[in-house]
């Protein structure tokens, strides 16, 4: 195991740098300052998780189990890696790029495994850390806590993703061990998010059933009950429970001995990773990367028919974008997620039977001036949540020398990434238009401006993340999914979104103030010229940028 | 048909290429020699405007790169010295691509497509995704999508590597072919004897600097080599 600390080195400076890069858009180290602006956009995800944990505090101190809360968000934590995990453990484990570069080396699978665990983990911390680390804050911050809290709370946190990892990875070794998988990787993601997405749909409908609001009293209920789920949760990850007596208010010895079986746990877990992956690694990774060709017969006429085929450049920008994305299983999921699933979030607890607008009859706000509005806010919302649009230039990654050099304007480029970005807008105003005929809003004025209005708000937030993807593309990817998923882009679109949002907003009341009957046909002209002006921006700006790019 | 006229890039502190100066006639097959790292793919990049010289002009058919970019790149047929193409695309779909937004007729590119595919044997490939493609398919898809194009000036980095002999051979009929219309061929390579058969001129560049350029019999005079691989040795280890 002497190798593993120069490998584990390499991954983690070749982890970080990509991270950083990707996060701040630039190789230049001056680009950590872009990273302060992105972590805001998480505020008010953490402040709601605070909010909720302190809630929570408060529930559990009166029936005298406060520490039930760390238990409960270490085992979130776990669970949360352990489901994300396995993919991405075979992502990293089996597809990275390095890997062929690696094997040949006199590197023992343990070893490489190790290493490779390591960079995982760094990703898992953004995952776990909105989970854990308020928690983690309230109850230092409420509890009588010993001296010995903060190390240890920061020691657990940081060592809390290795034992549901451990077991992602032995399961992923031994399922591509066993199984051909290695050659559909895409399959693979698109099965993964098909589950995340089947579980997120689950858990919807679940949390129907409570949605009257965590109080002190259910909270109690919940413990006296043990529901089987949380048991076995709790069984299983027993890590959690040691780590939970760690931390838990006290005299500081009484947490050490749990803080060394913990730590025990973890190295021996580490310890079944090396001894599963000197069995298992590298027998599912070698020779799974061949593929041939179809050796079909190719006849003339049919070459002859296929290449004659013949589209303007607009068309056959469109087109490329079209087959790329629809082609990448993982650019597809990211592209659909947002338009199929957010709807599902938003209606369904909402509206559905057991929410709280369950009685509510929504046809009578049919008529009210303010519906389109709320319309139009829904459409900007469920529009600045898809990544397509802000990773349209960085999906082109390592390919994009050749929409650099071809001989057609950048700016036609960036209308025709706009017009297949505005294929998911169309969408999301199908998913609004279904909405709200099935709640009874469907006046012709409100389908008029959903259409209209959501036609054109897809372009203001098109332009705007192509405006983010143009001044920063991310081009430097190894996998489809930092293109997307790992690019932060996204998020400075939605706040340039939620700009424009306000001023559009703004001028629309005073619209409203001006001329009442000329209010929509107003706002429609407001938001036109906003995609015009902001168009003719991201095109003069991809005219420049293009030829910047080093 | 290409001229560079002092011309600069750095990267950070490092320069990549000094103050280049150099015209490629039309009907000149061009090679542009060196060793690694000592600027060729940064000059070329310059060339077909992928990269923007820190100073100096690039002038392609009296195009300026930096100024009328879309006049030049209409001029330009490109290989890169690494193959990367679309690879969720098949190879029609990728050839079709390029001759849509360069606005190649129907009835040329279903001719210059059959062609080349022949020449190359990829035929029988182009209906698979490229994602199936070995290196040297990918060169030769590459190859194809630049020669269909047929415009004044070829623009080749390393364009043997990953070639099988037989496709080498073919390639470089093709060069000697393209410069008899008086049209012009630049291209880096390693294979020196390539470069010997070939060109009509050479430059060797060296740590981003011009530091030899002529017809061979112009850089053999104060040497004492006589071939181009003794002469490039000889220039190089100074």
């Amino acid at each position: 195991m002497r190798n593993v600390w120069p490998l584990l080195r390499v991954q983690l400076l070749q982890s970080l740098r990509g991270s950083l890069e990707r996060m701040s858009g630039t190789r230049s180290r001056l680009g950590i300052l872009m990273i302060p602006l992105l972590l805001m956009a998480f505020i008010p995800l953490l402040t709601m998780m605070t909010v909720g944990y302190i809630g929570l505090y408060k529930g559990l101190e009166l029936i005298g189990q406060p520490e039930l809360l760390i238990n409960l968000a270490l085992t979130a934590g776990q669970v949360l890696c352990l489901i994300f995990g396995v993919l991405y453990v075979i992502s990293v484990f089996y597809f990275s790029k390095d890997l062929k570069h690696l094997v040949p080396l006199p590197l023992r699978p343990g070893e490489i495994a190790l290493a490779k665990l390591a960079t995982i983990m760094m990703g898992e911390y953004l995952t776990t850390a909105p989970v854990v680390v308020p928690a983690l804050a309230v109850y230092g911050w409420l509890a009588d806590v010993g001296p010995l809290y903060i190390p240890f709370a920061v020691l657990i946190f940081l060592m809390l993703p290795v034992v549901p990892l451990v077991l992602s990875a032995l399961f992923s070794l031994a399922l591509m061990r066993v199984t051909n998988l290695r050659r559909n990787k895409d399959l693979i993601r698109v099965f993964g998010a098909l589950v995340g997405v089947g579980m997120a749909i689950a858990i919807q409908f679940g949390s129907r059933f409570q949605q009257e609001g965590l109080r002190p009293e259910d909270v109690q209920r919940l413990i006296e009950q043990q529901q089987p789920l949380v048991q076995g949760i709790a069984r299983w990850a027993v890590t959690s429970a040691w780590g939970t007596q760690a931390l838990q208010a006290g005299s500081p010895a009484l947490g050490i001995p749990s803080f060394l079986l913990f730590t025990g746990v973890v190295a021996a877990a580490l310890a079944l990773l090396v001894l599963g992956a000197e069995w298992l690694f590298f027998g599912g990774l070698l020779g799974g990367d061949e593929s041939a060709s179809s050796g079909r017969k190719v006849s003339r006429s049919d070459l002859t028919q296929r290449a004659g085929r013949v589209r303007p450049p607009l068309g056959a920008l469109l087109l490329r974008e079209i087959r790329l994305l629809n082609r990448t299983p993982s650019f597809l999921l990211s592209g659909l997620v947002g338009p199929l699933l957010i709807p599902v979030f938003a209606f369904i607890p909402l509206a559905g039977k057991g929410g709280p607008f369950q009685d509510m009859d929504f046809s009578r706000f049919a008529d009210l001036p303010w519906t389109p509005v709320a319309l139009l806010g829904i459409l900007v919302f469920l529009n600045s949540a898809s990544a397509i649009p802000s990773s349209a230039i960085s999906r082109e990654g390592r390919w994009f020398w050749i929409s650099r050099s071809l001989p057609v304007p950048p700016r036609l480029q960036i209308h025709a990434k706009l017009l297949h970005s505005l294929l998911f807008s169309a969408l999301n105003v199908a998913v609004v238009a279904g909405g709200i005929a099935w709640l009874g809003l469907a006046t012709v004025r409100n389908l008029a401006v959903v259409v209209v209005g959501g036609l054109l708000i897809g372009a203001l937030t098109g332009y705007a993340g192509l405006l983010v993807d143009v001044l920063r593309p991310s081009l430097h990817w190894t996998d489809p999914q930092q293109a997307m998923k790992g690019n932060f882009n996204s998020l400075l679109a939605l706040l340039i979104n939620m700009g424009v949002s306000l001023i559009t907003a703004l001028a629309a009341y005073l619209a409203y103030l001006a001329a009442r009957s000329a209010f929509l046909p107003v706002l429609m002209v407001l938001l036109a010229v906003e995609t015009w002006i902001l168009g003719r921006v991201v095109g003069d700006l991809a005219d420049i940028r293009y030829a910047q790019y080093d | 048909m290409i001229e560079l006229l002092n011309v600069s890039k750095s990267y950070g502190k490092k320069k990549a290429v000094d103050n280049l100066s150099l015209t490629v006639r039309p009907g000149e097959i061009f090679g542009f020699l060196g060793p690694n790292g000592a600027g060729k793919t940064t000059t070329i990049k310059m060339i077909v405007g992928l990269h923007r010289p820190d100073s100096g002009k690039v002038l392609v058919c009296g195009h300026d790169v930096v100024t009328r970019p879309l006049e030049a790149k209409r001029q330009i047929a490109y290989v890169p010295d690494t193959p990367e193409v679309y690879d969720r695309l098949t190879g029609l779909e990728y050839l079709n691509f390029i001759a849509d937004v360069c606005g190649i007729p129907p009835r040329e590119r279903q001719e210059r497509i059959e062609r080349f595919a022949d020449t190359f044997e990829l035929t029988g490939a182009l209906f698979d995704r490229i994602d199936s493609y070995s290196h040297g398919m990918q060169q030769k898809l590459v190859l194809v999508s630049a020669l269909m194009r047929n415009p004044p000036v070829w623009v080749l980095d390393e364009p043997m590597v990953g070639l099988d002999p037989r496709s080498s051979h073919r390639l470089k009929e093709l060069m000697v072919e393209h410069t008899r219309s008086n049209r012009t061929l630049f291209f880096s390579t390693h294979v020196l004897e390539v470069a010997e058969r070939l060109c009509d001129r050479v430059a060797i560049i060296d740590r981003g600097r011009i530091i030899a350029c002529g017809t061979l019999d112009e850089l053999r005079q104060g040497q004492t080599g006589e071939t181009l691989e003794s002469i490039f040795l000889e220039l190089t280890e100074r």
